[in-house]
């Protein structure tokens, strides 16, 4: 039995390592969340070519935040209101595909963004927490929320009917929360992704493995916390019939590239939602999302010959995606096995990001330098 | 047609909508994209057949 569908992750912050590791569970497109600007735009141009061990890219280039900034590097901290105007032109001068805004902002700042981003044709989606809660957002007309990040530590309706009321996307990226415990549940499965996972990253993960053992490390039970209450506006999502896309946040933490998306999709399964709805979430809402459907996310005339051959029926039981036969990336046969061997990941380095010294981050420091291209 | 052609079959294949499958279809592939899904039976003897396996 071998149905032809095609994935997507919406929501990743690759590495080197990473895009091999998703080519070869059949993720044929990402879309990159928050990286250095120039090594990205070189990646997504390299990942073009069908052959190409990795997936094609859509990318953000860094995340806007506020100051001080949260992610060294990824980050350009805005705090003039025109700079966050120059920031968006810069970008969309470089081509990205959306922009992202991050958790140091206040409202003032997003507002507008949402305006610049709308004059400019640029799809906006938000990592919001702190500053900005993510009702406010919604409401400046933010089109697409991260992880259900800015919502209260409880369920509330109002947020689900106002995304639903502005047609807002949400990505949920439970894996970034519930990786840990998917790890801890499955870790005889997940032994053969350790295995080509660079030895950094590994030693990363186990040390945060053998920290959470107890059960008491603090990031473990914030993280559980995070994770049961996002579950509850996964439901609310699914209940009121709100748009919901794939998206993992790998490769942090334990998000594994790659694997992870069927862990999150088995998450929406869990919420309640049928297979069915599932496997749109992967495919053609997540396309719809990226803005990229007409060319992806289904299979028909004129689109991108990308296709997962799996032997099974994931209609009937979702974990047939994991069972691969061979990917196709525009009309390129790769061979899951083969890819991770011609690329060998776990020799690859596990960060390309620079020494932070030697990049300011806070966007008013350098703007000359890059507005001068 | 153009000379790269191909034709990938499965079994079955979701159908344009991504969330119910066709089946006795066949995938034609021209280098990157697809450029017409088709009866297996109406398959052109010139196109090879690539079956996923």
């Amino acid at each position: 039995m071998f149905p032809g569908v095609r994935l997507i992750d919406t929501h990743c912050h690759l590495e080197d390592w990473a895009a091999p590791m998703f080519i070869s569970y059949g993720i044929t497109t990402v879309r990159d969340t928050g990286n250095e600007l120039n090594w990205i735009l070189a990646k997504k141009e390299e990942m073009e070519r069908p052959e190409a061990l990795g997936p094609s890219i859509l990318c953000c280039g860094p995340v806007l935040d506020g100051m001080p900034y949260f992610h060294p590097v990824i980050s350009w901290g805005i705090k003039k209101d025109e700079d966050m105007l120059l920031a968006i032109e810069y970008l969309k001068s470089r081509k990205v595909d959306a922009i992202k805004l991050y958790v140091g902002l206040d409202l003032k700042k997003v507002e507008i963004a949402v305006e610049e981003c709308a004059r400019r044709g640029l799809h906006l989606l938000g990592h919001f927490q702190g500053n900005v809660e993510l009702i406010d957002a919604i409401r400046a007309g933010v089109a697409e929320v991260e992880h259900f990040a800015g919502v209260p530590s409880f369920y509330s309706e109002e947020i689900i009917q106002e995304i639903i009321k502005k047609g807002a996307w949400a990505v949920p990226t439970q894996m970034v929360f519930e990786g840990l415990n998917f790890y801890i549940n499955n870790k005889n499965e997940m032994q053969k992704d350790m295995d080509y996972i660079p030895t950094g990253i590994f030693k990363d993960y186990l040390r945060e493995f053998y920290d959470v053992t107890t059960k008491n490390d603090p990031g473990f039970l914030i993280s559980n916390a995070f994770f049961k209450n996002n579950r509850e506006y996964i439901k609310g999502m699914i209940r009121l019939g709100g748009k919901i896309a794939s998206g993992t946040d790998a490769p942090c933490q334990f998000a594994f590239p790659g694997r992870s998306l069927f862990y999150e999709l088995q998450v929406f399964s869990e919420c309640g939602m049928s297979n069915s709805d599932i496997l749109k979430c992967a495919t053609a809402n997540a396309a719809e999302l990226l803005g990229i459907d007409a060319r992806t996310g289904t299979i028909g005339k004129g689109k991108k010959a990308d296709m997962l051959i799996v032997e099974g029926d994931p209609l009937k039981e979702l974990s047939e995606l994991r069972s691969i036969k061979c990917v196709y990336k525009k009309g390129y046969k790769h061979l899951s096995d083969e890819v991770l061997e011609k690329a060998n990941p776990a020799a690859m380095p596990t960060n390309h990001l620079p020494n932070i010294s030697e990049l300011a981050t806070e966007f008013s420091d350098w703007k000359e330098k890059y507005l001068s291209f | 047609m153009k000379t790269n052609v191909f034709a990938v079959i499965p079994d079955r294949i979701f159908t344009s909508l991504g969330n119910s499958y066709e089946y006795g279809k066949a995938v034609l592939v021209d280098g990157e994209e697809i450029v017409e899904v088709i009866s297996v039976v109406d398959i052109p003897e010139s196109v090879p057949r690539c079956t996923p396996d």
